[in-house]
């Protein structure tokens, strides 16, 4: 997403996530199977910290120059 | 190893009281990321646990109030984001006030946390009410120290950004300088990360 | 002066805040409708302000604090830079050689703190029947002697001898985090007080593991013990960050991985170690303390916890924190094996790798421990060949110490034969590791003396000799004055022989079975005991020749040269001891730090602009 401003960036970053945690939330109310609801609520933490540390921590930071 | 690749070559400057600023913040910025790497083992061991003691096993908890505080927490990182980009693009004013949103959402949760603990439907007794079972008890045990450990850092945090509004609105930090302000805001986040686990992981689980 | 107010003051506020704390702890007890007064709860929020008091009042809120409100601060370097003398050291000193001294003067007193309490060990255990002391005393004495040897061995060689010689070998002006770094230090007073208060304040019951249900049911000084250690686990994890963060970013120009001396990889490794698994031993504390203070059920099987979460929790630590301990050890053997047989180091990157394979198997072996513990059978097998696994990356050590002596001039100095001892030494606690790694032999010698052999014969005969070579080598340097090198011999020998004395031979009662952590046992071992008893002795009092030593040649010893060992490395080519800001000219490394004798090898270390009065050429003369 090069081309956004950086307030816009983040705040698709944050209806993303917020979307992923209603999914995730219907998700395990409605799957019956103990296995696939671990495996699908783990999958969708890891995307959640994901873009958290990306886009919200600005991990790259640590090994990218900033720009100012 | 990024890290590591990048500076294969020494450094720059030399010694600490030389560092340039550029320098200076890069240390901080991979002594902080260390620093939570550290603390996500904390975390890590205590989630382990829970599912050591229990599998996935889970008592009753109130899940409209779960969704509710993580929402909640959700958009304290959105202010918390807003108030970090305002400071980079210079926004002095705009930054005071999402660090005060942040503080309050913060407030919420914890009183939420609070809230969530006066209602739960079990204990750290064995009792007639839940039959005698062991598994009430445990599942306490791990919910108050998980929720309890996780509260404890939202807490300090409030503190901590209670600190970065008072000293912006003294006119501390700047456009160029506001590690102050990153740091605190990177903390926030990271005590976000912690509960996208520990909300499913004590609250979803077992659907 | 300086020195009265910073201790005072530090008191002061410390008491001050302990007594807020417990005020506070009564008052909310009381808000939510529990008895004001409880022993354990109050103290420990009482410890927690008074935490913070004592650090703040040593002189944290003058250099840091003020900060965090936006306050003017002091210049933290005004206590090095300041001519204070012997009082700088009882100050908050940001300078990483005046925290490595004082971490290196209290650890020494801990150590010998603790040595002393094992002579009482053995004086119990000299004779079969109660002689001395009763049960619970030496439970008490037992618990204290494990757990201040466990911090030496954790914190003496990092903290003295890594803080102290680290910054100046990677060519560094201090460490990443200065103020950090003081702040590791003055977390280390309080957990001493608590620790050697605990006879007073109930004793200990459970040893060095604090394992529950014990730890939790027990009327003694559980609690203080607890969060004085989990301090002690905070300190370790800050100077562990504080290390790596320092070698990642401080090197000086051309200080590339592949020059790294080995001791500072041996310090990097370790504090990667320390960084990512410290937190397992506060972690099974808390859990511990909260089971003890908050009614909480983790351990009780009663109300559905589990004893054995205490066990994994607490080993996933506990067994990384031995290679805490021995791989400084390694790392001051090769660095000195180098420079004291006048070749280049053999195999110096198999050795870095091996350093790198250890910390990768280090997380998963722990459960070693538990073999006899109740652990799921599948699980014995895994383990049992993780663990042995770790032979290779620490025989690779190994071939390349080995591999050095041969055919090198050997020079053998002080450093020289406790760094020959290490290897020596280890090679028996390794051997012995092996009987305890096999779960069929395990099961017979776990809890006996075998395993107090075993970790003697790895954490002494490893570690605690690596740091005698160290303090032996630095010594010059860190007080500009030189060791009486007969006495610093007759030490050497003394010690190696009463050590190895009072070990090999413990091997005989552990693996007749008798156990570890009792006051007694039966006659028929009791000539082995009064052997390993008087070995010990003759053990214990070799210490008092390094402490005369010591003393006296610090007060009064000659003038050490700025290198009189003719090594190449980078803390050599500066004045003994060195100036504040560790070189008066930025150094430029060119070469590696071992190519003795190597023809038309770079000199390790150039100055630019040429420094004045500093060694020539960057080293590589004094053969
Ligand atoms: C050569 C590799 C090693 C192997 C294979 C090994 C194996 C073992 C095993 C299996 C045990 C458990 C014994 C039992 O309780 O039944 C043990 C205990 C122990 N080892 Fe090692 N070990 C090795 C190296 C080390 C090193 C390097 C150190 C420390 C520097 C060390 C320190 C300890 C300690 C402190 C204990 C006992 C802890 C306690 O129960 O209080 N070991 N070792
Ligand atoms: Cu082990």
């Amino acid at each position: 997403m090069p081309t956004m401003g950086a307030f816009q960036k983040g705040y698709l970053v944050a209806v993303i996530l917020a979307i992923m945690t209603i999914l995730e939330y219907l998700f395990a109310v409605g799957v019956s199977s103990t296995e696939v609801r671990f495996a699908g609520l783990a999958i969708t933490a890891l995307a959640k910290v994901y873009f958290i540390a990306y886009y919200f921590m600005h991990i790259y930071r640590c090994w990218r120059e900033e720009a100012h | 190893m990024a890290v590591i690749a990048a500076h294969g070559h020494g450094v720059e400057s030399h010694g600490a009281s030389h560092m340039s600023p550029e320098k200076r913040l890069r240390v901080n910025r991979v002594g902080l990321w260390l620093f939570f790497f550290s603390e996500s083992i904390i975390f890590g061991l205590l989630f382990t646990s829970r599912f050591f003691l229990l599998g996935t096993h889970q008592e009753h908890v109130d899940q409209f109030l779960g969704l509710v505080i993580t929402i909640v927490l959700l958009a304290s990182s959105v202010t918390a984001y807003t108030a970090e980009t305002a400071m980079e693009k210079g926004n002095r004013k705009l930054a005071q006030w999402a660090l005060l949103g942040t503080i309050l959402l913060g407030v919420v949760f914890a009183v939420g946390v609070g809230f969530e603990w006066s209602v739960a439907e079990f204990g750290l007794k064995l009792s007639e009410e839940h039959h005698q079972e062991p598994q009430n008890v445990v599942f306490g045990t791990v919910f108050f120290t998980m929720t309890g450990l996780h509260a404890a850092h939202v807490v300090s945090g409030v503190g901590m950004l209670v600190l970065a509004f008072i000293m912006l609105s003294r006119g501390h930090f700047s456009k160029e300088s506001h590690w102050g302000i990153s740091s605190t805001i990177m903390y926030w986040h990271f005590v976000d990360v912690v509960w996208v686990f520990y909300y499913p992981a004590l609250y979803l689980v077992a659907g | 002066m300086y020195a009265a107010t910073t201790i005072g003051g530090g008191l002061g506020t410390g008491l001050l805040s302990f007594y807020l704390g417990i005020g506070v702890a009564a008052l909310l007890r009381t808000m939510f409708g529990y008895d004001a007064w409880d022993r354990d709860f109050n103290a420990t929020i009482g410890y927690i302000f008074g935490l913070v008091g004592w650090l703040m009042g040593v002189g944290m809120w003058g250099t840091w604090g003020r900060e965090w409100f936006g306050l003017k601060i002091k210049d933290p370097h005004a206590n090095s830079r300041k001519e204070l003398g012997w009082q700088r050291y009882f100050m908050f000193n940001v300078d990483h050689k005046v925290i490595g001294i004082q971490y290196l003067a209290t650890f020494l007193v801990v150590f010998m703190t603790a040595g002393l309490m094992a002579m009482i060990i053995r004086l119990e255990l000299m004779g079969s029947g109660q002689d001395f002391i009763s049960n619970k005393t030496y439970n008490t004495v037992l618990g204290m002697h494990g757990i201040m040897m466990v911090a030496v061995a954790v914190a003496a060689v990092v903290g003295g001898l890594g803080n102290y010689a680290v910054p100046l070998m990677i060519g560094a002006d201090d460490m990443a985090f200065p103020r950090m770094n003081a702040l590791s230090y003055w977390l280390v007073p309080p957990v001493a007080v608590t620790l050697l208060l605990s006879p007073f304040l109930g004793g200990l019951e459970t040893g060095w593991t604090a394992y529950p249900p014990l730890s939790v049911l027990t009327d003694s000084a559980q609690t203080f013990w607890n969060v004085a250690i989990i301090t002690f686990g905070l300190s370790s994890i800050l100077g562990g960050l504080n290390f790596v963060v320092t070698v990642m970013f401080m090197r000086a120009p051309g200080m590339t991985w592949g020059r790294l001396p080995m001791f500072v990889w041996s310090m990097f490794v370790t504090a990667w170690l320390a960084l990512l698994y410290t937190q397992g031993f506060a972690v099974a504390l808390i859990m511990v303390t909260l089971d003890r203070i908050a009614g909480m059920g983790f351990f009780d099987a009663e109300r559905g916890g589990d004893p054995l979460l205490y066990q994994h929790v607490f080993w996933f630590y506990s067994h990384p924190a031995v290679y805490i301990m021995i791989l400084p050890g390694f790392g001051i053997a090769l660095e000195v094996i180098g420079h004291f047989s006048r070749k280049p180091l053999f195999a110096y990157r198999y050795a870095v790798g091996a350093f790198l394979g250890i910390l990768g198997l280090s997380g998963v072996v722990w459960a070693h421990h538990m073999f006899t513990a109740g652990i799921p059978n599948y699980l014995h097998g895994p383990f049992l060949v993780a663990t042995e696994l770790i032979s290779i990356p620490t025989g690779l050590i190994f071939l390349s110490a080995l591999g050095t002596i041969w055919m090198g001039k050997l020079w053998l100095r002080t450093p020289m034969l406790f760094a020959l001892a290490v290897i020596f030494n280890f090679a028996c606690g390794g051997v012995t590791g092996i009987f305890l790694a096999d779960v069929p032999t395990d099961i017979h010698l776990q809890d006996t003396y075998f395993v107090v052999a075993h970790f003697h014969y790895t954490i002494v005969g490893g570690e605690i000799f690596g740091l005698f070579a160290g303090i032996y080598y630095w010594f010059p340097k860190m007080t500009g004055k030189m060791y009486n090198e007969k006495l610093a011999k007759l030490h050497f020998w003394w010690m190696f022989i009463g050590f190895n004395l009072t070990f090999f031979i413990m091997h005989w009662p552990g693996i007749e079975g008798m156990n570890r952590r009792i006051a007694d046992y039966p006659e028929s071992l009791q000539t082995a005991n009064l052997i390993v008893s008087l070995s010990a002795f003759l053990l214990g009092s070799s210490f008092i020749v390094f402490i005369y030593n010591f003393i006296n040649s610090w007060v009064r010893g000659p003038a050490a040269e700025a290198n009189p060992w003719g090594a190449r490395t980078l803390e050599w080519q500066t004045s003994s001891p060195p100036p504040v800001e560790n070189f008066l000219t930025p150094p430029v490394i060119a070469g590696h730090p071992y190519d003795y004798g190597v023809p038309g090898a770079a000199p390790h270390v150039t100055f630019f602009p040429p420094a004045v009065g500093s060694p020539a050429g960057g080293g590589g003369g004094g053969q």
